[in-house]
C-alpha cells in the first residue's frame, strides 16, 4: 500500500462493519479511510482527494443519500463514483436512486465483502487515472 | 236505534203538499165565488125593488076599492118614476094589460105573466139580459075583496154601479179566508217539513265558507227525524275522529320529535363530521363536528357551497382535489393533510351521492373523519417494519461479512482473528436479542404477555444484564459505572423478561448518549423495594414527550434520537414487564443534560 494506490472513502456509522470493509479494502491495495457519520465524510470528500465512496444509507447527520448529493452539486466531487450500502428492504427504488445520484451501484446488506472489493476494482478500472484528475 | 219506516223524500213531500194545499186553496176559492156569485145580486133586489112593488100594489088595490081603478094608469107611471123602473104594470085576471108604462101594450095580452096562482106571492118571474145589465121581473097578485082582479108587474134592470165589486167585498173575505187558512197552514206544514233540511244546508253553507285549509267542523242540529238523526250521527262521528286525529297527530308529533330528538343527539355526539348538501353544493345539513373538523363557522357555511370552504382550497393543490368532485355521481373519498408530517392533522373526507337514480343528483351526503391517529398508527407500525428489518440486516450483514472474510483472508495477527470471531459472536447476540424483542412485543401486542417468575438471585442476573450491554457501551466509548449493595436479595421474578428490560433501558442510555458519554446502573435494595437507576448523560426528553414515553411505536421528534434505530416498543415491553411485577417505572429527564429511568419492584 503506496500513497498513489487509490483512495476510498467508507462512510459508515456502524463500526464492526466499517472494520471489516477496511480490512477488506486494505488488503486489496487501496487506501482506507473511514468516517462514522455523513457530515464527516463530507469533509473529508472536499478537503482530500478521494477515488471512490462507499457509503451507508442510513447515518447520523447527514444520510448517505444527502452525502451524495451534496457530492453530485459539488463540481469538484461531481465525477467522483459511489457504491451505497442498504439495509433498506423493499421500500428504497434503488434503480430510481441510482440514477437519480449516479451511483455505480447499491449494495443491500448483507453482502459479499468480497463482492464489495472487486466491485470497487471493476468501477476504479472503468474511469481512465482517477486520482490524478482530482486536485490535491 | 231509531228507524224510520216509509219516509218520504223531501222532493217529493213538499211536491205533494204543494200540489195537496194548492188544490184545496183552489176548492174553497171557487166555492166561495160561487157562492158570491148566485146569492149576491138577488138579494140585493129584494129589498129595494120589492117594496116598492108592495107600495104601489097597496095604493092600487086602494084605487080599485075606491074609485073603480081610475087612477092605476097614474099610480104606475109614478112607481117608475120612483123606483127607475124599466117598467110597471097591471094586468087583469085575463091576462090583458090594463095599464102599462108603456101606453101602446095597454089592452094587449101579456105574453110574460102567468096568472098567479097564490095570493100575495111575489115572484121573479122573468129574468133576462138587458142591454145595460139584468132585467128582472116581479110579480105580485092583486086580490081585492077575495077576489083576483090581476097582477102588477114591475121589471127592474139591476145595474146599480160597484155591484159585484160590493158583493165581492160583502162575501169574499170570509170566502178567501178559507183557501188564504190553507195556504197559511200548508206554508206551515211544508216549513216544519223542510226545517231539518234547511238546518242542514245551513251547516253546510257554514263548512263552505270555511278556509280551504282549515278543519271542516259540522255541528249537530236540533231537530228530530231521520235527516237530523243522521246528521247529527256525522257529525258525532267527525267530531270523534277529528279528536282521535288530533290524538294521534300530537302522538305521533311528540314520538317523531323525540326519534329526531335522538338521532339529532346521537349525530352530534359523535366525533365524525356528517352532513348534506343541496343540488347546489350548499350545506342543509351538519353536526358539530363537521364544522369543527373542516374548521367553518356555522354562520358562514350556509354562503357558499362547501366544496369551496374545504380547507384545501388555501392550498396550491386545491384544483387537483377540487377536480374529483366534479363527477357528482360517484361516491369521492379524498385523505389531505394539514400539513407535511401527519401529526398535523390528516383528513379524510368523503361525498356519496344523495340519489343515485338520478342523472344529477339531488344533494351530497358528506362524511369527515379525522384519521391523524390512524395515520400516526399507519407510519409507527412502518417505521416499526423499517426499523426491525434494519435490526435484523445490520448484524446479519456484519456476521456474513466477517465470516466471509475469516474464511477468505490471511491472518498474521492471532489478535485480529479472534477480534473478528468476537464480533460474530456480539452480532449473533444482539440478532438473538432482537429475535427475543420481536417476541416480547408479538406477545405484548397479542394482550398475552405471561410472567414466567422463578427465584432470581438478582446480583447475577445483574451481572449478565451489564455483559449483554457492555459491548455497545464500548463501541461509542461510553463509561458504564455500576453501584450496587454487596448483598441483594433472591425475588421470585420472571428472569428473562426484568433481564430484556434492564437491557433495553441501559441499550437505549447507550443508544441516546454521545459518544464519550457516561452512563450509571445504581441499585438500592431496602426491605420494600428493589430500585434500580440508570442514569445517562445523554441527549434527555423533551417534556412534552415524557407521557408519551411508554406507548407502543413511539418515537421521539427529537433528529438526533430519529438517526439512531429503534422500533419504539422496547419502553412500552419494559412499562409492562414492570406493571405485570406490580412494580414502577418513573422516568426523569432534561433536555440536553441526561435522564434517569427508575424501575422499582417490590421485594415481598
Amino acid at each position: 500500500m503506496t500513497d498513489t494506490a487509490p483512495h476510498v472513502l467508507v462512510a459508515e456509522d456502524n463500526l464492526a462493519m466499517a472494520d471489516v470493509v477496511r480490512f477488506n479494502l486494505r488488503n486489496a491495495g487501496f487506501r482506507v479511510t473511514v468516517c462514522r457519520n455523513g457530515r464527516d465524510a463530507l469533509d473529508t470528500l472536499r478537503n482530500h482527494p478521494v477515488d471512490l465512496l462507499i457509503t451507508d444509507f442510513q447515518m447520523p447527520g447527514l444520510t448517505g443519500e444527502e452525502l451524495c448529493r451534496e457530492m453530485r452539486s459539488d463540481v469538484r466531487l461531481m465525477a467522483v463514483p459511489a457504491i451505497l450500502l442498504s439495509a433498506k428492504g423493499l421500500e428504497l427504488d434503488v434503480e430510481a436512486l441510482r440514477a437519480d445520484l449516479r451511483l455505480h451501484a447499491v449494495l443491500s446488506k448483507p453482502f459479499s465483502p468480497r463482492e464489495l472489493t472487486q466491485l470497487v476494482q471493476k468501477t476504479l478500472a472503468s474511469i481512465p487515472a482517477p486520482a490524478s484528475l482530482t486536485p490535491a | 236505534m231509531r228507524t224510520f219506516q216509509g219516509y218520504v223524500p223531501l222532493t217529493r213531500r213538499l211536491l205533494g203538499q204543494y200540489l195537496m194545499f194548492a188544490l184545496a186553496s183552489v176548492a174553497a176559492l171557487g166555492a166561495g165565488l160561487l157562492v158570491v156569485n148566485l146569492t149576491a145580486p138577488s138579494r140585493h133586489h129584494d129589498e129595494t125593488v120589492l117594496e116598492l112593488l108592495d107600495q104601489t100594489a097597496e095604493s092600487v088595490l086602494r084605487d080599485l076599492l075606491e074609485r073603480e081603478g081610475r087612477n092605476v094608469q097614474l099610480l104606475v107611471d109614478r112607481a117608475v118614476v120612483t123606483g127607475e123602473l124599466h117598467y110597471c104594470a097591471m094586468v087583469d085576471a085575463d091576462g090583458l094589460y090594463v095599464a102599462h108604462s108603456s101606453r101602446e101594450l095597454i089592452g094587449k095580452p101579456s105574453d110574460a105573466v102567468a096568472p098567479a096562482k097564490r095570493d100575495f106571492v111575489v115572484e121573479r118571474v122573468h129574468l133576462s139580459r138587458h142591454e145595460s145589465g139584468q132585467l128582472m121581473e116581479y110579480s105580485r097578485p092583486l086580490l081585492v075583496q077575495g077576489r083576483h082582479r090581476g097582477s102588477l108587474l114591475i121589471g127592474h134592470v139591476h145595474v146599480p154601479p160597484g155591484v159585484w165589486s160590493h158583493a165581492l167585498l160583502e162575501y169574499a173575505p170570509p170566502a178567501m179566508l178559507v183557501p188564504f187558512l190553507f195556504l197559511l197552514i200548508g206554508g206551515k206544514v211544508i216549513s216544519g217539513s223542510v226545517k231539518t233540511n234547511s238546518a242542514v244546508e245551513e251547516r253546510l253553507a257554514e263548512a263552505s265558507s270555511l278556509p280551504a285549509d282549515s278543519a271542516v267542523s259540522l255541528l249537530p242540529v236540533d231537530a228530530d227525524g231521520p235527516v237530523a238523526d243522521g246528521w247529527n250521527r256525522l257529525s258525532r262521528h267527525l267530531q270523534t275522529r277529528r279528536t282521535e286525529s288530533s290524538l294521534e297527530k300530537r302522538l305521533e308529533s311528540a314520538l317523531g320529535g323525540l326519534r329526531e330528538k335522538r338521532a339529532e343527539a346521537a349525530l352530534q355526539a359523535i366525533p365524525e363530521g356528517i352532513g348534506m348538501t343541496d343540488a347546489d353544493g350548499r350545506i342543509v345539513y351538519a353536526n358539530a363536528s363537521l364544522y369543527a373538523l373542516l374548521g367553518l363557522h356555522v354562520d358562514d357555511a350556509r354562503e357558499r357551497p362547501l366544496l369551496e370552504m374545504l380547507p384545501w382550497n388555501d392550498g396550491a393543490d386545491a384544483a387537483e382535489f377540487n377536480e374529483q368532485f366534479q363527477e357528482g355521481l360517484r361516491p369521492v373519498v379524498i385523505e389531505y393533510a394539514r400539513g407535511e408530517v401527519a401529526a398535523e392533522g390528516v383528513l379524510r373526507v368523503a361525498r356519496y351521492p344523495n340519489d343515485t337514480t338520478e342523472t344529477h343528483p339531488s344533494g351530497h351526503v358528506w362524511h369527515v373523519r379525522d384519521v391523524t391517529q390512524q395515520k400516526l398508527a399507519e407510519e409507527a407500525r412502518e417505521q416499526f417494519v423499517y426499523a426491525a428489518t434494519h435490526e435484523l440486516r445490520t448484524p446479519l450483514a456484519n456476521i456474513r461479512a466477517y465470516a466471509e472474510t475469516l474464511s477468505l483472508a490471511e491472518f498474521d495477527d492471532e489478535e485480529q482473528r479472534k477480534g473478528f470471531l468476537n464480533t460474530i459472536n456480539t452480532e449473533a447476540t444482539r440478532l438473538s436479542r432482537f429475535v427475543d424483542d420481536l417476541l416480547n412485543i408479538s406477545q405484548m401486542e397479542a394482550g398475552s404477555m405471561t410472567l414466567h417468575p422463578q427465584k432470581t438471585e438478582v446480583r447475577r442476573m445483574l451481572v449478565e444484564v451489564v455483559d449483554k450491554v457492555r459491548p455497545q457501551m464500548e463501541q461509542k466509548s461510553i463509561t458504564l459505572d455500576v453501584t450496587m449493595p454487596a448483598k441483594l436479595p433472591e425475588l421470585t421474578i420472571d428472569k428473562e423478561h426484568v433481564t430484556a428490560s434492564l437491557v433495553n433501558i441501559l441499550g437505549n442510555a447507550a443508544k441516546y448518549t454521545p459518544d464519550g458519554g457516561k452512563v450509571t446502573l445504581r441499585v438500592e435494595c431496602d426491605e420494600a423495594t428493589l430500585q434500580m437507576h440508570v442514569e445517562d448523560t445523554g441527549y434527555g426528553i423533551a417534556a412534552d414527550e415524557l407521557p408519551k414515553l411508554g406507548r407502543k411505536f413511539f418515537r421521539s421528534e427529537d433528529p438526533r434520537v430519529r438517526d439512531a434505530c429503534g422500533t419504539g416498543l422496547g419502553l412500552a415491553f419494559t412499562q409492562e414487564v414492570v406493571r405485570l411485577h406490580g412494580g414502577r417505572l418513573t422516568i426523569a429527564s432534561e433536555i440536553d443534560k441526561g435522564s434517569r429511568f427508575t424501575i422499582s419492584l417490590p421485594v415481598s
